[in-house]
């Protein structure tokens, strides 16, 4: 079957980022429940895209997070093609 | 230019499947393969034996714990007998009067000041388990206690949820407020409640306790759902999951109405028989039309087929066209839904910095833009 993806959806291991390190490197704090809220959505839906600055914010930092604790790991062809820049 | 979104299944009508209905201990089927039952007819019977209730009565009464004491019409190592008086609480200036039942035949084993929770240990009881739906008796499996019927079911198909198969009475408490323990009575025990736009770890503890058989929501906390999930969130669980008490979430976490598509039908099916599977993320709501057994005679499912599939897996990419319903499911109109009708022309540089196409959306209520890509086809 054929779907929309996004970019969160080469990480299965989202769920075991800190959400307390996410807060930490985003300029506007938020509450911790409504951050690890935001990262459980960006894992059931990986399709959506952020809308506004604050929430492009949070995907980055998200992103860098997700990289660091998958270092090593073999990224997926689908993220590779995206970030051609990234190497696993 | 064609612009595509996932399409996912939510609600589908008239389906023909199995349900499983299974004796909770050991005992007697009744029943044979290819028997045809109605909704009330009595499948087996069986007898149990051990087991024990926690009623948090200070929550139920509204006072503190360390007053339960006072307001308990029966003492310690009492019997008590389903539906008899087991606490009062007279009517004050603030306040109306409180009245608890006995849920179940059982004896009074222990109170805890500090919570307030009684322990109510069962006596021996007969347990009559019945058909739920009108249907064929396809298989039984007297091992397992398990007896499969084709019957004619809605379903409901949710992103999240936990939790065996578990049946009960749909009860309509609240399309979009947040449920807490207060909101968690006696009276809802062994029924399936649809209980809001979020609920709360104390509530689906006091819900566990109360025996309730299952919650459909429309949201909950990423911390809640750890916690009931095995303390991981992914997609679909690489294994079923129990606390209990079986849950559906039906758009996401956060606080989050239930979406109208699912809600319209729960409210059709308000006060009937439904089955929850958590771990399969499905609903089914047996038709309650008589004349729907003609169909199923006409029916064959081809093999026994104990479970059910995924609905996770069943998303499909298609192309966006005008007058499709669409719900939304990225923040800030997360969880809406709406009819597409129109799409820009030319791109749209969102405040992330993004360009991207934007659909024109008309709500209930309103008309809004979203990027196509945070649109799902219902």
């Amino acid at each position: 079957m054929t779907k929309l993806v996004g970019f969160f959806e080469s990480f299965d291991n989202l769920d075991l980022i800190p959400v307390e390190d996410i807060a930490q490197k985003l300029k506007i704090r938020s509450q911790l429940i409504e951050l690890e809220n935001f990262v459980a959505n960006r894992i059931l839906y990986p399709q959506a895209i952020p809308t506004t600055s604050i929430d492009m914010e949070t995907d980055m930092v998200i992103l860098d997070m997700a990289l660091k604790i998958n270092k090593g790991k073999k990224l997926s062809k689908d993220f590779i093609t995206r970030f051609p820049g990234l190497k696993g | 230019m064609d612009l595509f979104a996932n399409q996912k299944i939510r609600v589908k009508e008239d389906v023909y499947t199995y349900i499983h209905r299974s004796l909770p201990s050991k005992g007697e089927i009744f029943v044979q393969i290819g028997q045809e039952v109605n909704p009330e007819e009595i499948l087996g019977s069986c007898q149990i034996l051990a087991g024990y209730r926690k009623i948090n009565l200070a929550v139920s009464l509204g006072i503190s714990p360390k007053d339960v004491g006072k307001y308990l019409k029966k003492s310690l190592t009492q019997r008590i007998y389903k539906d008899e008086l087991l606490a009062f609480k007279p009517g004050g200036l603030f306040s109306g009067k409180r009245i608890i039942t006995s849920p179940t035949d059982g004896v009074l084993d222990s109170l805890d000041l500090k919570t307030g929770e009684l322990r109510l240990k069962f006596l021996p009881h007969q347990i009559n388990v019945p058909a739920g739906c009108f249907g064929i008796v396809d298989f039984i499996d007297s091992e397992r206690l398990e007896i499969g019927i084709r019957t004619q079911v809605t379903q409901i198909f949710v992103p999240l949820g936990s939790g065996k198969a578990r049946s009960g009475i749909i009860k309509i408490i609240s399309r979009n407020n947040l449920m807490d323990i207060s909101s968690i009575s006696l009276a809802l025990a062994d029924h399936i409640i649809v209980a809001g736009s979020l609920i709360y770890k104390d509530a689906l503890q006091a819900a566990v306790s109360v025996g309730v058989s299952g919650i459909i929501v429309g949201g909950i906390n990423a911390k809640d759902y750890k916690g009931m999930s095995g303390g991981r969130i992914t997609l679909p669980p690489k294994m079923g999951s129990d606390i209990g008490i079986s849950v559906l979430i039906s758009e996401g976490f956060g606080s989050l109405p239930i979406g109208a598509d699912i809600f319209d039908v729960l409210k059709k099916f308000d006060g009937r028989f439904a089955i929850l599977d958590g771990n399969s993320n499905v609903l089914n709501l047996p038709s309650c039309e008589s004349d729907c057994i003609n169909k199923i005679r006409k029916v064959a499912l081809g093999q026994h087929v104990m479970g059910t599939r995924r609905p996770m897996e069943d998303v499909e990419a298609a192309i966006l066209k005008v007058g499709q319903k669409l719900r939304i499911i990225a923040h800030p109109f997360m969880g809406e839904q709406g009819h597409l009708q129109s799409i820009d022309n030319s791109p749209t540089r969102l405040d992330s910095g993004i360009s991207t196409y934007m659909l024109n959306i008309a709500t209930d209520f309103k008309k809004i833009r979203v990027p196509y890509t945070n649109v799902e086809i219902i």
